[in-house]
């Protein structure tokens, strides 16, 4: 109880003391960074009313910053899991109705493929064709440098995963 | 609340109507659509009574979509849609792109990997231009920069 008024009321703090002059992603940030830390994994479904208060293109774009934290931090898999429940659970079908209601355009979170779609098919690909796709364009080339992706392709190519390298750079290790 | 067990008896088949981007309407049996997580969350936010619009899909993909839950949901052998599942994915890339797009909206996971695979399948082996021709990928390098990146990965050019 006392968990969801707080991150409730967090926009509403926000924006007594910041006016309109706040930026509302960074109201969206905050509140949405609270409701990550408090409420876990579950319960997701209480917060569609608070979301709904905002712009569904701005939360694409605090869980593609969220997404960014958490690769600093090394915690893809526990950030895809909570991101992937609040695109599945909050953002499409709110954008869904919203669209519906407005008119209004998808976020292109959801018009195009997300980045995870596209590691899943480089994912698929032996390291040199990783390589040679990094060579396609920028945005190909920072796909392609994912570190997670390398690690994977260096232990399906060599087979195992000693100890002693499980960090540094695994794209090194080739060529 | 948890879902309550299926009944064996013979209930009638509920049929969700989905409705494409230029407005065509699919019935699809629940059992079917529910493959698509999408569909199953707006389902379960009240949804299932009315049409479920799904906004970014064509209706020339959605019935693709569509054959493709209905065969799934079929119960056909393993076999059997092995070989349906490889004839489905041998379309042009504009339909598989399409395809891609829709199946990633609506959050269909076994469909999404089919794709996936057939995708990385027509990436394998081909050079950086051959990729670029093939998904119309403008290479915004400078030369320099492209230099550099050949050099970095050259040893998968060898």
């Amino acid at each position: 109880m006392e968990l969801e008024s707080s991150y409730k009321f967090a926009p509403y703090i926000l924006r007594s003391v910041f006016g309109d002059e706040t930026d509302v992603l960074e109201l969206l940030v905050v509140s949405v960074h609270e409701a990550f830390s408090e409420s876990g994994l579950v319960g997701f479904d209480s917060h569609i009313k608070f979301v709904s208060d905002f712009g569904s293109a701005e939360i694409c774009l605090v869980l593609d910053l969220l997404r960014r934290n958490c690769l600093e931090e090394d915690r893809m898999s526990e950030f895809y899991h909570l991101w992937k429940t609040v695109k599945d659970r909050i953002v499409l079908p709110f954008s869904i109705q919203r669209t519906e209601k407005t008119s209004a355009t998808l976020p292109s979170c959801v018009m195009h493929p997300s980045s995870d779609l596209k590691l899943e098919i480089l994912e698929l690909l032996p390291a040199s064709d990783v390589a040679r796709t990094a060579c396609v364009s920028s945005k190909m080339q920072s796909l392609c440098s994912n570190n997670d992706l390398w690690k994977q392709k260096y232990v399906d190519e060599f087979g195992y995963e000693s100890e002693t390298q499980s960090f540094g750079n695994w794209k090194s290790r080739f060529g | 609340m948890a879902s309550s067990e299926s009944t064996t008896t013979s209930t009638t088949t509920k049929v969700l109507r989905l409705k494409s981007s230029d407005n065509e309407i699919f019935g699809v049996e629940e059992k079917a659509a529910l493959q698509s997580e999408t569909i199953k969350s707006l389902a379960e936010d009240g949804y299932s009574e009315d049409v479920i619009p799904l906004f970014n899909v064509e209706k020339k993909t959605l019935a693709k979509i569509v054959e493709w839950l209905n065969k799934h949901a079929s119960g056909s052998s393993k076999e059997e849609l092995k070989r349906w599942d490889a004839d489905f994915v041998d379309v042009d890339k504009d339909v598989l792109y399409d395809l891609l797009l829709a199946s990633n909206y609506l959050n269909i996971e076994v469909l999404l990997h089919q794709l996936a695979q057939k995708v990385a399948d027509m990436i394998k082996g081909k050079k950086p231009e051959e990729i670029r021709q093939l998904f119309g990928i403008k290479n915004d390098f400078t030369p320099e920069e492209e230099a550099e990146i050949r050099r970095e990965n050259a040893w998968a050019f060898e």
